[in-house]
């Protein structure tokens, strides 16, 4: 019997199944939260700590937190909560690209002396606590009247995304080659016709990968819609929060339901754009 | 990266606005703008001081409930069993005054960043908050919190059928402080209402007792013994559940209230001055013996335990015994709410060598911000909210454990209870005897973290001794700094 190889065959060795196994651990392991999150939605109050895998599955704790009980738990309606989510963060990544992407090609185009430091001051939102400025935040907007609103939401959200996607597009901007931008001028374009034209259309891709990013960095915030909002302006991962109960009165199952549905749009988000986002990533990835 | 060629320097036929130019406006604007936004926080709150007289006294003419009708005042809570058995009362106040009430909840765990994020930024934007006594300590010297006093005095504000005494001593004075370093508390104003309470008792599994044919221990040695005999690691099964994370609250419930039964103190008063006392003999004792407790029979990662973990291992049959608050164990034994549910009772837990019962108390109390607008509706939820009726209709209606007032927890909560083994009796046993045990001072929070850490360092191996040694001369310091 031949052991050459077809197409779309593989070699069985002892590494290959080893190297499979390993890879299904690893998969399993890095999904179990998840799973666990999953399975803890389905259990009822009684079995929520008593129970593995073995337990009566129940679909009661989305429907509670989807209800006027959970309203009751809570004091927020979970689905306006979703809501406030969505468009604080759509809006956020909005402006950010408006912002930051013109922002990110001219980071990438232009060195000038300080244009370091100004990226770097622009990172530093990032990686600065956010606790740290959180209380003047408190207090500017209490008197500008952006306390517990969604456009206070949109604006202090730009902490967050608006450094990603300066960060991410301008390494973006710097791998396309100039050429192709000079020879547009040497037509007689513009500067923002090269930019719009020329130079925007070749990075979709990054802001594909961008935009998600900062969506689900937005989304995932905690602390600046923990403080800057009240029960108006609640996003959703306050709310899932507030599931949990006190005073010995655990509702483990209701606040996994809820971290169930809140985790589905930014899946969905991802999933449709994945192609985009693979891409976008990769991109630049061998850069020297 | 590539080198960007000087030809590709953007035109600009005007004059062009220098780089340093367009950053010297800026950081103007900017530093101009942060600064003139950031002094009103300066001031630390907006609250009212003994100088400026209380609000109380604008209030005259006889008690009415409707004194402040058509406002609206907004409550921050955490989520807890007073919450949910109060919230749905609150229309019965706003049937009651014409006050509207919103409710903001935040979970425990992130409720004092919020709250004193908003009082720090002198913010009235929640009128009445709930707060636990040992946050008075840190809250109150600022001005943060509105001095009820002259509130419960003036009888145009406050009904002739309130009846403060009513509510039990150790929890009034809890929240009466001077903030005078070495004070005692129950002086100074009174900056919070006691509104629901918790004793630190032992709860364990009564079934479990029963087939065994035994009995809760009466001494802390008795206590150390029965709890490595419940233990079986091979069954997943241990002695007893408590705290022992690297927190404040570690220190409180079961651990204070034992240290103080074994004639223990925190702090000894040396003038205005406070000595550290955690070095003791007693001290030293009862600290090994609390570690020694958790390594043989405690939770496996016990440095990483809150209560709801120790009530949750109660309640799924992993532990046999807790020692924490009663309300924590309490919702455990509810129909439903456990696996255990049912086979829950209560006990004093060890006396003390001199038969002390001295326990330590958490209490959530209601506050009024000193920076509220609106505090005569503030003082009216809050008089309502603690008053002998509503607390009755959620004693009644709901899982409201342990209400503050002696008329409500004779009367409708003890007709409430229900099959709770020793509940009643473990109660009546220590109220007498509970109180806060600690030493009132500002940096609470910070020196018994201190105190749980020096526990970890003990329990991962460190000479007790020593560490306690080191543990009081640098609370002693920090606390007189």
């Amino acid at each position: 019997m031949s052991t050459e190889l077809l197409p779309g065959r593989r070699r069985f060795t002892l590494t290959s199944v080893l190297a499979d196994l390993a890879l299904l651990a690893w998969f399993t392991f890095a999904l179990f939260p998840i799973l666990w999150m999953v399975l803890l939605a389905l259990k009822t109050s009684a079995e929520q700590t008593s129970t593995y895998f073995a337990f009566s599955p129940t679909l009661e704790n989305f429907g509670t937190v989807l209800s006027a009980r959970g309203t009751e738990l809570t004091s927020v309606d979970f689905t306006s909560t979703l809501i406030t989510s969505v468009v604080s963060c759509v809006g956020a990544v909005l402006v950010s690209l408006i912002i930051g992407v013109p922002a990110a090609y001219a980071a990438g185009r232009w060195k000038y002396r300080g244009s370091n430091d100004v990226m770097f001051t622009i990172l530093s939102f990032r990686f600065a606590p956010e606790l740290m400025v959180v209380v003047p935040l408190f207090v500017i907007y209490h008197q500008i009247g952006l306390f517990d609103t969604r456009v206070g939401l949109i604006w202090v959200l730009q902490l967050v995304t608006m450094p990603l996607v300066v960060w991410i597009l301008r390494s973006y901007f710097q791998d396309l080659p100039e050429d192709l931008e000079q020879a547009a001028l040497l037509d007689g374009y513009t500067r923002r016709r090269t930019f719009l034209t020329v130079a925007l259309p070749l990075v979709r891709p990054g802001i594909a990968a961008a935009a998600l990013l900062a969506f689900i960095f937005a989304w995932n915030n905690y602390v600046f819609a923990l403080i800057l909002t009240g029960n108006e302006a609640n996003t959703v991962t306050v709310a899932i929060t507030k599931f949990l109960g006190g005073g010995g009165q655990a509702y483990y199952n209701l606040t996994a339901a809820a971290a169930v549905i809140a985790a589905l749009p930014p899946l969905i988000l991802a999933l449709t754009i994945q192609r985009y986002l693979v891409r976008g990533l990769s991109f630049g990835a061998v850069k020297a | 990266m590539t080198v960007r060629s000087s030809s590709f320097q953007p035109q600009n036929g005007g004059r062009r606005l220098g780089r340093r130019d367009l950053l010297k406006y800026l950081g103007v604007a900017g530093g101009g703008a942060a600064l003139a936004s950031l002094l009103p926080a300066c001031g630390v709150g907006g609250g009212t001081t003994s100088d400026e007289g209380s609000a109380a006294d604008e209030v005259s003419g006889g008690f009415d409930w409707k004194k402040a009708e058509g406002e609206s005042i907004k409550i921050l809570q955490t989520p807890h069993p007073y919450q949910q058995s109060f919230q749905p009362l609150l229309k019965d106040f706003t049937e009651l005054t014409g006050i509207e009430v919103e409710t903001e909840l935040v979970p425990e765990a992130d409720y004092f960043t919020k709250l004193n994020t908003e009082l720090a930024g002198g913010s009235g934007e929640h009128d009445v908050f709930m707060i636990g006594a040992y946050f008075i300590w840190t809250y109150g010297p600022p001005g943060w919190l509105e001095d009820l006093d002259p509130w419960l005095e003036n009888s145009s504000a406050t009904s002739d059928e309130y009846d403060f005494e009513d509510i039990y001593e150790g929890l009034r004075m809890a929240t009466r402080w001077d903030f005078q370093q070495g004070s005692p508390l129950g002086t100074g104003g009174q900056w919070a209402i006691p509104w629901g309470f918790e004793t630190n008792v032992v709860a364990y599994n009564k079934a479990e007792f029963d087939r065994r044919g035994i009995k809760p221990a009466e001494t802390f040695d008795d206590f150390i013994q029965l709890a490595i005999d419940l233990t079986d690691r091979s069954e997943s099964r241990y002695g007893v559940a408590f705290r022992g994370s690297r927190s404040w609250a570690t220190i409180h419930p079961g651990f204070m209230t034992q240290y103080s039964r074994e004639g223990a103190v925190d702090y000894e008063v040396d003038g205005d001055e406070l000595v550290a006392a955690m070095n003791s003999e007693k001290a030293v004792d009862f600290t090994r013996k609390w570690v020694e407790l958790a390594r043989e029979a405690g939770p496996t990662s016990w440095t990483t335990y809150e209560y709801p973990d120790a009530t949750r291992d109660l309640g799924n049959g992993t532990a046999m015994m807790v020692f924490d608050a009663d309300s924590a164990t309490y919702p455990q034994n509810r129909p439903g709410e456990s696996q255990e549910a049912g086979n829950l009772a209560w006990h004093p837990g060890p006396a003390g060598p001199d038969g002390s019962y001295a326990t330590n108390l958490w209490t959530w109390s209601l506050a009024m911000n000193s920076a509220s607008q609106k505090k005569l509706a503030a003082w009216l939820f809050i008089q309502w909210a603690t008053g002998k009726e509503a607390m009755s209709d959620a004693v009644r209606e709901s899982a409201f454990a342990d209400p503050t007032r002696a008329s409500v927890f004779d009367g409708a909560f003890k007709e409430t209870l229900g099959d709770f083994p020793g509940y009643l009796e473990t109660f009546e046993k220590v109220i007498d005897s509970t109180e806060i045990q600690f030493t009132p001072q500002t940096k609470f929070f910070e020196t018994t973290e201190n105190w749980a850490v020096a526990l970890q360092d003990i329990y991962s191996g460190e000479d007790a001794r020593s560490r306690l040694d080191a543990l009081a001369e640098s609370n002693t310091d920090e606390v007189n700094a």
